[in-house]
C-alpha cells in the first residue's frame, strides 16, 4: 500500500531523499509532538528480502536519555512496513515521556503557587529582584541584607508531593551546613522568613569575610562566594596563610595554616603560638586574626612591580606553568632553599611516576624537576 | 582558557611569553604557531662574537599532547644547518636535555638558550665524526636515537 498520502497528512514536514548509496534513503525533517518540534534524521536501509531497517541519525529536543534509548530500542527490535509506522512509534514514545500531561492535573496547585507568590512579593520590603518562571517551577529572588549585601536564592516548587512542603530552597549561596536547615515549607512567606533569619544569623560571618577581602590580598578563592568560609592570603613572596572560619561559630578562633618554605613560616608560626592563648571571645575578629599573626595590617601585594613578564610567576606551578589546576593551587614546595619551586601535587606526581620514581608508604619521591634535589609528594589516584 | 588542556594552556602561555619577551637573537613564527600549537618554527641568529655571527638558522619544535612530561622534538630545518660537532647535517641535535635529561621545568625558552650557548661555545666548525653514517641510518625522529653524548664542553 502506498503510504505517501498518509505521510503528507500526518507528518508534512518530513522529507525523503535518496543518498549516494542505492540501498540507503535519508529521511529528514520535523515532527510535532505536544507543542514541541523535534528535528529528526533517519536512515532507511533496504534489504533485498524482508522489511527495511531504520536507523536514528539524530533527534533534537530530547533531553532524557531513557526516551532516546526507548526510541533506539524500538527501531532496532520492532518491524516496520514503512516510515509512517516508524514516525507513529516515535510519536507515541515522545508523547509518553513528556511531563506536560503529568502536570495538567495540578491546576489547583498552580493557583496556590500564584497566590503564594503574589502575597510574597507584597510581604517583603528588601527584595531587589524577583521572578517566577513561566512554567511555575522556580522562583528566583535577590534580596539585600542590612549592610546592604546582595544575596540570591532560588526556590523550587515541588509538584511531586501533595501541597505540604510545596516550596523549598534549591540553590542559595550560603555556607554548606546552612542549606540543610532550610527544609521545605508549604508557605512561601514562611520559607523565605527562615532564609532571612539565617542571613541575619550569619551577618558577623559575612562582615568578617568582606573585611578580609577588602584589607588583604586574597590568592584563593579567585572569586569568593558567600559559601567560601576560607581565604588564602598573601603574606609575602612565597608565603601565604589559609584562614578558615566556622560561619556558625564565628567567634571561635579560626583555623590558621601557613604555606611556604619553613624558614619563612617560622616567624609567623612562633607569633601564632605566642598569641594563641590570648584569643578571647571578641567583637573585632579581624583585629583578632591580625593579632594572632603578629601583624599590624595585611601586606599588600604590589601589582605594579609584578608586571615583569615572567614565564612562571610567583605561586604558579613549575610544571604546568599555571596557578590553578582543577581549581587547586600548587600544594608542594621544593625544600631546597635556593629552589623553592612550587608544584601541583598532580603535576609532580605524574612526572615522578613517569620516571618510575620510588614509592615510600603513601609518598613518591624523586628529583625536583628544577634543582634535581630530592622531593616527594603524596600518591594520587 | 578554561576548556584548554593543561598541556595546551602551558604551550599557549609559553608562546605568548616568547612573542612578547624573546631571548636575544630568538624569534618565533607567531602566526604559524597560533594555527598549530603543536608545531613551532623558531628563527635563531648566530650570537655576536661567535663562529656563527651573522648566520640565520631555523629550529622546528614539535610537541606531543603529553608535553611537558614528554620532551619536544627539536631539529634544525631549512637551508642553513649549523656546522657544529653536535649537529648532524639532517638537522638532528645531540643535546641531552632534549631526551634523557629533559625535565618539565624546562621550556621552549630554556631549550633555545641551551642551543644558543651550545653554538656559541664552539671553537671549531665541523660536523660530528659519524655524520655520514648517522644521517644514512637514523630514524626521522631524533628522539628515537639512542644518543651517546659527546663531551659536554662543546
Amino acid at each position: 500500500m502506498d503510504y505517501s498520502v498518509d505521510l503528507i497528512l500526518k507528518y508534512p514536514l518530513i522529507n525523503i531523499k535518496s543518498t549516494e548509496k542505492s540501498d540507503i534513503v535519508r529521511i529528514h525533517g520535523k515532527i510535532y509532538v505536544h507543542h514541541k518540534y523535534f528535528a529528526v534524521t533517519l536512515h532507511q536501509i533496504t534489504h533485498l528480502n524482508g522489511a527495511p531497517k531504520y536507523k536514528l541519525k539524530s533527534i533534537t529536543n530530547v533531553k532524557s536519555k531513557s526516551t532516546l534509548s526507548k526510541i533506539k530500542n524500538a527501531l532496532s527490535t520492532d518491524v516496520f512496513r514503512n516510515i509512517v509506522e516508524v514516525l507513529d512509534q516515535m510519536n507515541e514514545i515522545l508523547l509518553q515521556d513528556t511531563d506536560v500531561k503529568h502536570l495538567e492535573v495540578h491546576t489547583d496547585i498552580y493557583r496556590k503557587v500564584i497566590h503564594e507568590y503574589s502575597e510574597f512579593v507584597k510581604f517583603f520590603l528588601n527584595i531587589s529582584t524577583c521572578e517566577l518562571k513561566e512554567d511555575l517551577t522556580t522562583i528566583c529572588v535577590a534580596v539585600t541584607d542590612s549592610k546592604p549585601r546582595l544575596h540570591s536564592v532560588e526556590i523550587a516548587v515541588d509538584y511531586s508531593k501533595k501541597s505540604s512542603d510545596l516550596f523549598r530552597i534549591s540553590a542559595a549561596d550560603l555556607p554548606e551546613k546552612d542549606q540543610a536547615i532550610l527544609k521545605g515549607n508549604e508557605s512561601l512567606i514562611a520559607l523565605f522568613d527562615t532564609f532571612i533569619g539565617q542571613l541575619e544569623l550569619l551577618q558577623p560571618y559575612f562582615e568578617l569575610m568582606d573585611t578580609l577581602d577588602e584589607h588583604a590580598t586574597i590568592l584563593d578563592p579567585d572569586k569568593p562566594r558567600k559559601s567560601d568560609a576560607y581565604r588564602r592570603i598573601w603574606l609575602g613572596e612565597n608565603i601565604s596563610t589559609i584562614i578558615t572560619v566556622d560561619p556558625f561559630n564565628i567567634y571561635e578562633r579560626p583555623d590558621i595554616k601557613f604555606l611556604g618554605p619553613d624558614r619563612l613560616i617560622e616567624s609567623f608560626s612562633s607569633s601564632l603560638n605566642e598569641n594563641i592563648g590570648k584569643w578571647v571571645y571578641q567583637e573585632n575578629i579581624f583585629q583578632g586574626i591580625l593579632d594572632l599573626l603578629g601583624l599590624q595590617e595585611f601586606p599588600k601585594k604590589d601589582t605594579a612591580t609584578n608586571q615583569v613578564n615572567l614565564l612562571v610567576e610567583f605561586g604558579e606551578c613549575s610544571i604546568c606553568f599555571c596557578l590553578r589546576l582543577n581549581n587547586k593551587l600548587p600544594e608542594i614546595i621544593c625544600t631546597n632553599q635556593s629552589c623553592e619551586k612550587l608544584y601541583h601535587n598532580q603535576c609532580l606526581y605524574d612526572w615522578l611516576v613517569s620516571l618510575h620514581a620510588k614509592r615510600v608508604f603513601n609518598n613518591i619521591s624523586g628529583n625536583c624537576p628544577n634543582c634535581e634535589k630530592t622531593i616527594s609528594c603524596p600518591l594520587m589516584n | 582558557m578554561t576548556d584548554m588542556s593543561p598541556s595546551e594552556r602551558r604551550l599557549q602561555k609559553e608562546l605568548m611569553s616568547l612573542i612578547k619577551d624573546p631571548p636575544p637573537g630568538v624569534s618565533v613564527d607567531a602566526e604559524q604557531a597560533e594555527q598549530n600549537l603543536l608545531q613551532w618554527t623558531i628563527h635563531m641568529e648566530g650570537a655576536l662574537g661567535t663562529l656563527y655571527e651573522g648566520e640565520q638558522f631555523q629550529l622546528q619544535f614539535k610537541f606531543s599532547n603529553k608535553y611537558p612530561f614528554d620532551s619536544p622534538e627539536v631539529t634544525f630545518v631549512g637551508s642553513n644547518i649549523p656546522i657544529h660537532p653536535h649537529v648532524y647535517s639532517n638537522g638532528h641535535i645531540c643535546l641531552s636535555i632534549l631526551t634523557d635529561d629533559w625535565s618539565p621545568a624546562l621550556s621552549v625558552q630554556s631549550v633555545c638558550l641551551s642551543i644558543v650557548s651550545m653554538l656559541s661555545s664552539c671553537k671549531d666548525k665541523q660536523r660530528p665524526p659519524d655524520n655520514t653514517f648517522y644521517v644514512k641510518t637514523c630514524s626521522k625522529n631524533p628522539k628515537k636515537t639512542k644518543w651517546w653524548y659527546h663531551d659536554d664542553s662543546v
